[in-house]
């Protein structure tokens, strides 16, 4: 119940923003208004009808949008084997039909052949209460890439639905340990869902820590390549990698400052570890945390640039501390539970999510708003060994790294909901220290 | 007593004897461990064997673990280059500490001591390498192996180590000995191991 509360309030927000932002967006937010199922526990549920399919290429995109828009925790997708008709682009729709089976919306699509190597992708939303059409669109996309036009749906569809930003085009970047034939890091980088994985780099000693750049054009990340961790900044696109910090001691967990000129980073030789900032213009390091026997570590910007989030032993356990960069000024974050660690900050600033660890000896996935004075930790994983978590670009999921059947692989988890979907994993393979990336411009998506 | 029994033996008796023993001892402390075989330090199986002016008897590893640091450096101050390399090699390197914690206790304070001893009549320069176990942040226990590996080297300086032969890093959880979620698991990873450089 408080829950819902949360997600419409959350729609109301945007809605009044979209209101004053476009007047083409207009109708589509009086819609929304009008169609959420305020009050009662009901989930909004959507029919994404299979796409007509005229080209080569055998590929179900209606399935990955379902899959989408489910692991959002916000929507239900009606299973197929429920459905009364198959309607395409251009059918009469029945809405007496859907209106049975209890159903918000329809997504149809029909994929057709453009320039060769090439395809285009049409797409309709209804609302099937209001009996109206909310979105017609279409894209062309390369024939290589045409999850990224699934993705595209899901995005305008949870927009329109929920008039929040979707995610679903976004990336994830994580490691990937395989142990044969011989022990092997790779740094990967995949869709949002998990799928469609590419190798950045590999190497026999370990990779950590990823984080990406604001732009999203860079992964900052350890890597114990030297014998020791040093952290490097890679380009994603010409490969090009340069050494951000790579003093005696230990170099590792970066984070990107918003402006992506500096990169706050931990180092440590013969003294505790300490948080640091470099600028990446003049390699210049500048210490941030100070004291000599406490250990910090794993710091994030705030979207303000301001402040950082980090872990601190100072107190005795890890908690969370925000440190203000002008003033120097320390606050501590976290209060509840034995400890809390890893912080990850939501874009607006308004949600934290971190590792909680409660009286017992489990380390879950738990979130704090920060603006609310008397917020409490609301856990949203139950494992023993949860790890890394980072929220997605639109605040309103965390990606974790988590254990499935004894195997470490990833999970998305819904902030709102609680819902969660493990990402697809590899026979022999660990997949760890998931990093969301921010949205990311057309030009990066091979459109 | 075991002092006295290798200043009487032959020189091949004498370090075969010592290395032999400390690598018994060093079951002790898990890494390096390798069993007594009483065959191959029997002076009467060596070649070239003379008889010895007393009988060698193979001590227990208690028996070398409760070796005081003072009797250890007698022992040692006397070895050759090649001798003291192999007693060298012969030591424990790793040290394991409690969870969450970063202090060494008796046990590990004497394995240092001893290590420290052969260092000051060596060259070498050494490397700690900070470890933790898997629970906890991945990237917090980077920062928390650190602390053990400055452990050994607060150690280490103290017992007369120039501060510049030491180097120190840790890795975290990211080089787990054992891969079990039992405590025992668990406490094999908790560690920090001394490397040559």
């Amino acid at each position: 119940m408080a829950l819902l509360k949360t997600f419409t309030l959350h729609l109301f927000r945007h809605c009044i923003a979209l209101l004053l932002l476009s007047g083409s967006l207009l109708a589509n937010a009086q819609t929304t208004i009008i169609n959420i199922p305020s009050g009662t526990d009901e989930a909004i549920v959507i029919a994404v009808a299979p796409f007509t399919n005229t080209t080569a290429n055998n590929i179900d995109l209606a399935a990955i949008v379902r899959s989408d828009l489910a692991s959002s925790g916000q929507i239900e997708s009606l299973p197929i084997d429920s459905f009364l008709s198959f309607p395409t682009i251009g059918d009469q729709i029945y809405f007496h039909d859907w209106k049975k089976l209890n159903t918000d919306f329809l997504v149809m699509a029909k994929l057709t052949a453009a320039k060769p190597g090439y395809s285009t992708l049409h797409y309709e939303l209804f609302d099937l209460l209001g009996k109206r059409k909310l979105l017609q669109r279409g894209l062309t996309l390369s024939d290589k890439n045409l999850r990224a036009g699934s993705h595209k749906i899901s995005d305008d569809v949870y927009q329109t639905i929920t008039g929040l930003q979707g995610a679903f085009s976004t990336k994830l970047a994580y490691v990937k340990v395989t142990a044969t034939p011989t022990q092997q890091y790779q740094l990967m980088v995949s869709d949002a869902d998990g799928h469609n994985a590419h190798v950045l780099l590999t190497s026999k000693e370990p990779i950590s820590t990823p984080a990406w750049s604001n732009k999203g054009d860079q992964l900052a990340y350890t890597s114990f390549e030297q014998g020791y961790p040093v952290v490097y900044r890679h380009h994603l696109i010409s490969g090009q990698r340069h050494i951000v910090s790579d003093s005696q001691g230990i170099n590792t967990s970066p984070a990107w400052a918003p402006d992506d000129q500096s990169i706050v980073l931990v180092k440590g030789h013969k003294r505790s570890a300490k948080i640091h900032r470099v600028n990446l213009q003049t390699n210049n390091s500048q210490p941030i945390t100070r004291g000599r026997f406490s250990t910090d570590g794993e710091p994030v910007f705030h979207p303000d640039g301001q402040s950082i989030f980090y872990t601190s032993n100072r107190g005795g356990n890890a908690q969370i501390y925000r440190a203000y960069l002008n003033s120097y000024k320390v606050e501590r974050i976290t209060h509840q539970g034995k400890s809390n660690a890893r912080p990850s900050i939501s874009r607006d600033g308004e949600t934290l999510a971190f590792i909680y660890q409660g009286d017992n000896k489990a380390f879950s996935i738990a979130s704090l708003q920060l603006n609310q004075p008397h917020a409490t930790v609301r856990t949203l994983s139950n494992n023993i060994d949860d790890d890394s978590p980072s929220i997605a670009p639109n605040g309103t999921m965390v990606v974790y790294g988590t254990q499935q059947q004894g195997q470490s692989t990833l999970a998305v988890v819904s902030i709102d909901t609680g819902h969660k979907t493990f990402l697809p994993s590899e026979t022999g393979a660990l997949l760890r220290e998931p990093s969301w990336s921010p949205y990311l411009s057309r030009a990066d998506q091979n459109q | 007593m075991l002092g006295k029994l290798l200043r009487k033996s032959k020189l091949t008796v004498t370090t075969l004897a010592l290395s032999s023993l400390l690598l018994g001892g060093c079951g002790m402390f898990g890494t390096k461990s390798t069993p007594i075989d009483h065959e191959t330090i029997d002076p009467s199986q060596q070649p070239g064997y003379e008889q010895p002016a007393v009988e060698v008897s193979p001590l227990s590893a208690d028996a070398i673990v409760s070796l005081s640091t003072q009797d250890f450096l007698q022992e040692i101050k006397h070895l050759d280059d090649e001798q003291l390399e192999e007693v060298y090699q012969a030591l424990p390197n790793t040290v394991y500490f409690e969870f969450g914690s970063p202090h060494l206790d008796a046990d590990s304070r004497k394995t240092l001591a001893q290590y420290a001893e052969v260092l000051k009549l060596q060259a070498r320069n050494i490397e700690v390498i900070g470890h933790t176990d898997s629970r906890g942040t991945a990237s917090f226990n980077t920062a928390l192996g650190l602390n053990r590996a400055i452990s050994v080297n607060d150690y280490l300086v103290l017992q007369g180590i120039a501060a510049d032969r030491i180097k120190i890093t840790s890795y975290g959880e990211e080089q787990l000995v054992s891969y079990g979620h039992d405590e025992a698991s668990h406490a094999q990873n908790r560690r920090a191991v001394v490397m040559k450089r």
